[in-house]
């Protein structure tokens, strides 16, 4: 039988302990103000968001040569594009000379292989190479040419498609195949081969983390009609594993959606590699990447954390290459019956965590609950867990006390 | 189309409006031919391209609103307000375009802008005038908190 939640309050006198730390073990509850807190936040942007491969964008945004996509990490303005050579370059897209922005579209393709500065017209290959200085003799006595300058570069390479940056090394540097582990396995097949056809951004009024705890943990489908109808409802369901990898990432593994106790259509068609009708995945990359594959057609959430009470929601909807027109109509359809900014189910995650985030400001409930233990099954709080485990390694701080001292200093000395 | 006709097609493009902000979805859905299609459109930039962000034929359109009250995005009142359509008349439809704004209200009654568009609608006669197609075509591209309600 469940446990009720929350808690109903005795008429005994004795009271949830809501001010102070609950009676559970401290890696299943959280300290509010890794929400709320400036210096928390400034902290994820540095030691998590500059020095972690970061999703940006899709290959299919950068579909030949010259082509750009202009994206922001960390409050850094970047842009990445494919050189002369078709090969991922990522560079801040700020000019050298004076910080103007050069880019300006959110994508676009360069003309000759070349951007030019609006300011002052320096002009950079797609290499990153300062090509001119207009008049250059301004130059001379101080003995700077365009040979000697270049844009500010960043890491970048990609897997299966997405496509990642990292701005800084930190101390412990990864390649993105060690960094990502096994997270991607499951997704191989089905998302080998995809295309963006949809892009929308939200802004959510709310932590970052509270958005990637909805995809950490399946007990929140509570919320959503589409999921407690046909998901929730399968006792089948219930036993779905979720598996834990290294780094903070997860997968949920395969489940089969009952569609049609919502009076909605099987997805029989068109199912992509390695999935089976109606099969739903969930692949979490730390530590904001969420990947649903719905059978037919898949959704890539990524954030940009703006501050401690702002996020914006960047959502793509993904397709095979190749689709029929009326084959990729319907997977429009399919898409948006779930998701997009008119899908059954994301405006209901954005209502709820739109709730949370005041009511946890300002302390007016100091502790949230990650306690639930379920074998790793389907409502276990587990990767909520997983989660937090990484996130106090990179930050240093403790997830449930943020005055706790000590994790920075020995993570600093191992 | 007579005169009368343009009269009563941007009746039932006002009504369309006052149906889905008083929701009275079985009037909504009556303006709708049995064929009828109705979807949500929006340029985005950073896909180069039109997105399709609803796209749901009568039956569809029909499953969605009997089911509205039992998400949790409802809440709220919606206000519509809609331009008087231009008129065309185009291999034997009659087609019209509209702007409209969707304003909502929240609990303690502030009203705030949710989006803008132009309504495409193509309409039919049978035995009266029936939306075949209703395209809302979205200038805004940012709904926050967003909604699967109509526009």
């Amino acid at each position: 039988m469940e446990e009720a939640f929350p808690p109903t309050v005795p008429d005994t006198g004795s009271e949830w302990p809501w001010n102070r730390p609950p009676p559970v073990p401290s890696t299943h509850y959280l300290d509010n103000r890794i929400y709320t807190d400036p210096a928390v936040f400034a902290r994820e942007r540095e030691h998590i968001f500059k020095q972690q491969w970061k999703f940006v964008c899709h290959e299919s945004e950068l579909p030949q040569p010259g082509a750009y996509r202009c994206v922001d990490v960390a409050d850094v303005p970047l842009f990445v594009v494919r050189d002369e050579a078709g090969e991922l370059r990522a560079f801040f897209n700020i000019c050298p000379h004076r910080g103007a922005r050069l880019l300006r579209e959110v994508r676009g393709q360069l003309q000759g292989h070349r951007l030019t500065c609006f300011y002052h017209h320096w002009s950079f290959s797609s290499s990153g190479q300062a090509v001119a200085l207009p008049l250059p003799q301004g130059y001379q006595a101080q003995a700077i040419a365009a040979k000697d300058i270049g844009l500010r570069s960043v890491r970048i390479a990609s897997r299966l498609g997405l496509v990642f940056v990292r701005i800084e090394d930190g101390a412990r540097p990864t390649s993105l195949d060690e960094f990502l582990g096994p997270a991607l396995d499951q997704l191989a097949e089905p998302i080998a081969d995809l295309e963006v056809f949809h892009y929308h951004r939200v802004e959510i009024k709310a932590n970052w983390k509270l958005f990637v705890e909805t995809n950490c943990e399946g007990y929140h489908e509570l919320l959503h009609l589409l999921n407690r109808t046909t998901a929730l409802s399968q006792r089948e369901y219930l036993k779905r594993k979720w598996l834990l990898h290294p780094g903070g990432h997860h997968t949920f593994q395969p489940a089969n959606i009952a569609y049609g106790k919502l009076n909605l259509q099987d997805r029989n068609d068109g199912t992509l590699p390695g999935m089976s009708p109606n099969m739903h995945i969930v692949t979490d990359v730390f530590p904001d990447v969420m990947i649903n594959a719905r059978s037919t057609v898949v959704r890539i959430d990524s954030l940009i954390p703006l501050a401690p009470d702002r996020t914006v929601l960047e959502c793509r909807g993904l397709a095979p290459r190749g689709d029929s027109e009326a084959q990729r109509r319907l997977r429009i359809r399919q898409h948006n019956e779930v998701w997009g900014p008119m899908g059954r189910n994301l405006p209901e995650d954005i209502w709820a965590i739109e709730t949370q985030w005041p009511g946890m400001a300002r302390g007016k409930l100091p502790f949230s609950l990650i306690a639930r233990e379920d074998d790793d099954q389907a409502t276990d709080d587990s990767p909520l867990r997983s989660f937090y485990a990484r996130w106090e390694k990179l930050t240093g701080l403790r997830a449930f006390d943020i005055d706790a001292a000590g994790l920075a200093a020995q993570e600093v000395a191992k | 189309m007579n005169l009368e006709d343009r009269i009563h097609i941007h009746e039932l493009i006002l009504s369309s409006g006052m149906a889905l902000d008083e929701r009275r979805f079985e009037d909504y859905l009556a303006l709708y031919a049995e064929a009828g299609e109705y979807l949500v459109t929006a340029h985005v930039p950073e896909t180069a391209s039109l997105g399709t962000w609803m796209d749901l034929d009568k039956d569809n359109l029909r499953r969605l609103l009997e089911s509205a009250d039992r998400h949790t995005w409802n809440t709220g009142e919606r206000l519509h307000q809609i331009s008087a359509p231009v008129f065309t008349l185009e291999a034997g439809e009659v087609r019209t375009i509209s702007v409209f704004s969707v304003f909502r209200i929240d609990e303690v009654g502030e009203s705030r802008l949710y989006a803008v568009g132009h309504y495409h609608d193509i309409w039919v006669r049978t035995d009266r005038w029936l939306l075949k197609r209703r395209v809302a075509r979205l200038a805004s591209r940012h709904l926050t908190p967003p909604s699967a309600m109509p526009l």
